[in-house]
């Protein structure tokens, strides 16, 4: 309690930061600058396993219509141009890591009939980076016919998360329309880099906003279960591991629950199934974050995503209206508390580590709305599933819009279990909220 | 978004969408119009105007009822 109430924490510290004027200052252009504190983390891990596609981020998606090439090579360097950190490899110096702006991608281009498109993207999809040499980004365009193309994106996550996504796809899609139109571009220039926000967030590790909030969270999670009570099999020592999925139909209205979000119902659902699936009260599932309470950071390219723990007590057989009551304080605590990186957590807490099993949480859960896809003038622009084909986590909850993913290792977790865990996230949204269950 | 949805629907009568070009899981039915995500999405606003789940809807109608 006494961290949320400190000087400095959560959103009353930002409020302070803002009325101060502090902002994200931009440093010289081109510096070398330090690796953000979640960007260490990958590189320490490439370390380990150089090369591993595990931490990619593999996207297809399929243009149809007039595409014009030219326009859209030229949009893609530009965009390159706009964002330093497409252009950044991670150097090492001293063993200490530091990004620098040196390897541009450029777009390549091939030709394959409509049966070669398939197996030409699951191979994009397992490559792996060279983090040293670059370049971290590849863009890859295949032409099937006149009208009709596939663009394999993939990036590696030290470069990139799922927000930087969408601001990729709007900000080529504008380019592409500037390009075509001879009129500039409809894009304020960025006020900073990404390497700007680590250089500033280094500093900010030091500060007593930051204690606050680690505070907060030795607190949360004193006394936490170190691994989930889902039954796996024997756990080899590797980050991930090959992963399987189960896809359903979430219902389109939710569940009436008053004054909460999406987010903390299907949480709610997901920690009960959870705790009743493997016998225990205490569950906790990792739930990611923009990472971008700087609102300077918000139309930027990079890795800022954040994981927050999100430990639940769902003893005394809550409903699950009750438990989303609970799911939504502990929720509301963990935003106002969200910008100490997960690893920074990882080492104040110091979980006994293994390189098999993740610190503090092997479960995620996200929530996504149904998205927006830009734009591009004169192509319709569809996001065509990609298998990853390897999973960080044991097992992932994911509900985009009214559709929910259940993604699991299948090294460790059973098919009939999956099944089994997304049969009962299933039925309990079917049900009652106020059922009381055995 | 060209991807064409098909509106379904469960055995509590509760509404989603689903790619119509992908088989329906288990437990869901198609019902209603296939379109764009918004048309369906549309539809589902003006068909699902109780969000309570069937075997709920008829607990409290019998509770009333006895």
């Amino acid at each position: 309690m006494a961290a949320t109430s400190s000087p400095g924490a959560g959103l009353l510290g930002r409020l302070a930061d803002l009325a101060r004027g502090s902002v994200i200052p931009p440093r010289a252009p081109g510096a070398r600058a330090p690796l953000s504190s979640a960007q260490e983390r990958l590189w320490f891990l490439d370390q380990l396993e150089p090369g591993s596609p595990t931490y990619t981020m593999p996207e297809a998606l399929r243009l149809a219509g007039d595409l014009d090439r030219a326009a859209f090579e030229r949009a893609f360097h530009a965009l390159v141009d706009r964002h330093e950190i497409l252009r950044s490899v991670v150097g090492e110096q001293d063993g200490q890591p530091y990004q620098t702006a040196t390897a541009a991608p450029v777009l390549t281009y091939e030709e394959l009939p409509p049966e070669a498109v398939r197996s030409r993207l699951a191979a994009d999809a397992a490559r792996g980076f060279d983090l040293a040499t670059g370049p971290l980004v590849s863009a890859h365009l295949i032409r099937v016919a006149d009208r009709d193309h596939v663009l394999a994106l993939n990036m590696h996550h030290i470069v990139s998360d799922g927000w930087s996504m969408d601001v990729l796809c709007a900000d080529w899609a504008e380019l592409y329309r500037a390009e075509l139109s001879g009129a500039p571009p409809d894009l304020a220039p960025l006020p900073i880099q990404y390497a700007d926000y680590a250089v500033w967030q280094r500093d900010w590790l030091t500060s007593a906003e930051c204690a606050a909030q680690e505070a907060y969270w030795r607190s949360h999670l004193a006394g936490a279960p170190l691994v989930h009570a889902l039954p796996t099999a024997p756990r080899p020592d590797a980050l991930g591991g090959p992963a399987g999925t189960v896809e359903f139909p979430v219902p389109g209205g939710g569940v009436p629950v008053e004054g909460v979000t999406p987010t903390m119902v299907y949480l709610a659902a997901f920690q009960l199934v959870l705790a009743e699936v493997g016998g225990v009260d205490d569950v906790v599932v990792g739930l990611p974050t923009a990472g971008r309470s700087r609102p300077e950071t918000e139309p930027l390219v990079g890795f800022f995503v954040n994981s927050l723990a999100v430990r639940t007590d769902l003893s005394g057989r809550p409903t699950l209206r009750a438990a989303v009551g609970r799911v939504r304080e502990v929720c509301l605590a963990a935003y106002d508390n969200q910008d100490v990186p997960f690893e920074r957590l990882v080492e104040v807490l110091r979980p006994p580590r293994s390189l098999g099993s993740l610190p503090l949480f092997q479960i995620m859960f996200s929530y996504e709305p149904p998205g927006d896809t830009p734009s591009w003038p004169g192509l319709t622009v569809r996001r065509l599933p990609q298998e990853s084909g390897a999973s960080k986590f044991d097992l992932g909850l994911s509900v985009t819009g009214n559709r929910g993913v259940f993604s699991y290792r299948t090294d460790l977790i059973d098919p009939a279990l999956a099944a089994t865990l997304s049969t009962r996230f299933q039925d309990l949204l079917r049900a009652d909220p106020d059922l009381r269950r055995r | 978004m060209s991807e064409v949805y098909q509106v379904v629907v469960n055995e509590e009568e509760q509404y989603s969408i689903w790619p119509a070009d992908r088989e329906i899981p288990a437990g869901w039915s198609a019902t209603g119009p296939s379109g764009s995500q918004d048309d369906c999405l549309a539809h589902i606003e003006e068909v699902w105007t109780d969000m309570r789940p069937l075997s709920l809807r008829q607990r409290m109608a019998a509770d009333q009822a006895g």
